[in-house]
């Protein structure tokens, strides 16, 4: 291995200082130290630029780099090859305006001590992977249930617990009304209409049984929606334990849907305050402190890169205010957009969750989005106050809070959420970057439901397709995807030594500890890897573009493996294309 | 090179041997790495960049003094505090104070 003269140098001088006192930097004693030292910080985040989300190629051996690097982050949890339970590295995702931590002398990679299991998944989406720069997103919000009634509130079963005089109990929220897959398909027929397309649907916290989410996605992808965001409740596996409480993040690729959870960390505490606040003093009495019955599983961070250079998290009301662990992760990485289901009163801007969203809109930068039912809305009418509806709250980095209100014979909200380029810093001295992605601008329609969608009325939704891979798995063919269709780009000779690189036995994984593809991923791969050296043997100046047409053509009784390798490559490859085509344009008006 | 690499003028100065006895008795570059990953610094870590990038930052957030790690830099204002404190319909909702029982599921 050749190390540059720099590094080298600089390596050096460190090295010779391992058993130096910290006090020498803190006090600012040895200077050379202190230069060494954050000179080699910088050297190292900016090689970790583009391990998550890849605005700017790189050469051949850059491209095989940051496939293994994006391998390890699916299979550990982390960038670096220290085990993720001493220390987690985590691509950064956009970096604050002004800060003063530590963190903030880094851009494009976030440490990360143990304490919170933390995954990054890659999620290959039609419809926003193309998306160029200045385009938008539309998320059609659906603040369902449209109405809640007291009994919908019960305390669990049990006795009550006394604490020095609190007396305190357990509650859960059980909707008497299923989902109603009618009015969804109708308000997205309506929604489609007036947009064009709905890319993203989201629904508030418990807003769905887990029983319902099959005949949802089935449902969403007959609209061609690309992903779906909604609260989740799931009744307890078995006696004596507490029902769940979850976020799902369902995706949809080729012909399947991927599926990520994040759970809840917090349990709602109603108080006598908030059980008069909204009306439920005949199902909980209100001198009892009320929490909710769920299940508090280990604490955990999902990232998702959702395509188009859009990262996404979500925290589930209560985990929004909270300065624990994941905050801190949420913090470092600063995803893109963070997805807030609640069930919660209106979204005011003068509530606690419109304080939490502008703190994370200032730092890390992130979009908040919060969203609850309009029915919860609807049950708080503080004393002298009349109800609400606002049910939504846009919160955007360096944006005004935008109150979000369902109207009158509304069904739907959608928001369209403009993508733009952003910039990335770190407070070291280095040049800002110009490769980051934040949401710029939303826009706002009411949704009425057609009378007519797209289903037949009281039609059965078959079961989706079962996952063919894991969503590990998927992450790790769209890595591969992402790095043969730059290598299809820029260095089209490379495509044998990445084709090396994937293939079970390869040195690498035994070097990084990494255990061998499981026989449907080796096959996922095969297949994107035939595509791609075809496209790069046929010479000539565009094998991207011979790939994206290989790609497309969808072969006769092709399996539902085959199906989703070429759609995980069709979608990096346009993804590419979309990028050299905005360079391309930016250049021509430069 | 770059302006945080300008090392202030009164360094050399201004610097004060803590003496043997201290020195000895402080956490090091190397015992701070080992306390996290429990390996000593090895050149290894120059072969994969967001190793390095852990013992960096490593270092760096053991060895910062409390306050603003870029006291030169112009645009480190700190963050802005939020500014939405108007009027409130139940502000407090997460967990109002009460601690949450850990114990009963």
């Amino acid at each position: 291995m050749t190390i540059p003269g720099l590094l080298a140098q600089e390596w050096k001088a460190l090295r010779a200082r391992a058993e130096a006192p910290l006090s020498d930097l803190t006090d600012a004693r040895d200077w050379r130290l202190c230069e060494a030292l954050l000179t080699l910080h910088a050297i190292a985040d900016e090689a970790c630029a583009g391990l998550g989300v890849a605005l700017h190629a790189v050469g051949a051996d850059g491209v095989r780099y940051r496939a293994r690097a994006r391998e390890l982050l699916a299979r550990t949890g982390s960038l670096a090859r220290i085990p993720a339970r001493f220390i987690r590295v985590l691509p950064k995702a956009g970096t604050p305006a002004s800060g003063s931590s530590a963190r903030v002398l880094s851009r494009y990679a976030a440490v990360q001590v143990p304490g919170v299991e933390a995954r990054w998944h890659k999620a290959p989406t039609g419809g926003l992977t193309a998306l160029p720069h200045g385009e938008t997103v539309n998320y059609l919000l659906l603040p369902w249930p449209l109405r809640i009634r007291e009994s919908d509130f019960r305390p669990v079963a049990g006795p009550l617990q006394r604490l020095a005089g609190d007396p305190f109990g357990f509650f859960e929220f059980t909707p008497s009304e299923r989902l109603d897959l009618d009015l969804v398909d109708r308000t997205l027929a309506a929604a489609r209409d007036q947009a064009g397309a709905v890319d993203v649907v989201i629904l508030p916290e418990s807003a769905v049984d887990h029983s319902e989410i099959d005949g949802l996605e089935t449902l969403l992808a007959q609209h061609q929606v690309t992903a779906l965001i909604t609260g989740v409740r799931e009744r307890p596996a078995r006696p004596g334990r507490f029902p769940s409480n979850w976020v799902h993040i369902g995706v949809s690729v080729g012909e399947q849907w991927a599926h990520i959870r994040q759970s809840k960390h917090h349990r709602w505490s109603l108080d006598d305050a908030q059980i008069r606040q909204y009306h439920l003093a005949a199902a909980l009495h209100p001198h009892i402190r009320w929490w909710e019955a769920i299940e508090v599983p280990r604490r955990s961070a999902q990232f998702v890169e959702l395509g188009g250079g859009i990262t996404l998290a979500s925290l589930i009301c209560e985990d929004l205010a909270q300065t624990d662990e994941v905050a801190g992760v949420i913090r470092a990485v600063g995803p893109t957009i963070v997805v807030t289901p609640l069930l919660d009163g209106p979204q005011l801007s003068s509530r606690w969750g419109a304080r939490y969203a502008g703190v994370l809109a200032d730092d890390p930068g992130s979009a908040v989005l919060t969203l609850t039912s309009f029915g919860m809305a609807q049950r708080s009418r503080p004393p002298g106050q009349a109800p609400s509806p606002v049910v939504a709250l846009w919160k955007g980095p360096g944006q005004h809070m935008r109150e979000i209100p369902l109207d009158r014979g509304a069904h739907g909200i959608l928001l369209s959420a403009t993508a733009g380029p952003a910039v990335r810093r770190s407070f070291d001295g280095r040049r800002p970057g110009h490769d980051g992605i934040e949401f710029s601008g939303v826009s706002v329609q009411q949704i009425r439901a057609f009378s007519t969608g797209m289903q037949p009325l009281h039609a059965p939704a078959g079961p989706p397709p079962r996952p063919v891979l894991t969503a590990d798995e998927l992450t790790i063919l769209t890595s591969w995807a992402e790095a043969m269709a730059e290598a299809l780009a820029f260095a089209p000779v490379s495509i044998e030594a990445l084709a090396a690189d994937i293939q079970p036995g390869a040195r690498w994984r035994d070097q990084l500890r990494l255990r061998e593809p499981s026989p449907p991923l080796r096959h996922a791969i095969n297949s994107m890897i035939q595509i791609a050296r075809t496209a790069a043997a046929a010479g000539g100046d565009l094998p991207l573009q011979k790939a994206l047409f290989a790609a497309g053509n969808s072969q006769p009784d092709q399996s539902a493996l085959d199906g989703l390798s070429r759609a995980v490559l069709r979608s990096a490859l346009q993804q590419r294309q979309t990028r050299q085509s905005g360079k391309t344009k930016r250049r021509r008006t430069e | 090179m770059p302006a945080f690499l300008t090392p202030p003028a009164a360094t050399t100065l201004a610097r004060v041997d803590p003496g043997r006895t201290d020195a000895l008795t402080e956490p090091t570059l190397d015992s701070a790495w080992q306390a996290v990953t429990r390996t000593a610094i090895g050149d290894e870590l120059l072969e994969w960049p967001p190793d390095l990038l852990a013992l960096t930052e490593v270092i760096l957030e053991r060895s910062r003094p409390t306050g603003s790690p870029c006291p030169h830099q112009p645009t480190c204002a700190g963050r802005q505090p939020a500014s939405h404190n108007g009027p409130t319909r139940s502000p407090t909702r997460p967990g109002n104070g009460a601690p949450e029982p850990r114990t009963l599921t």
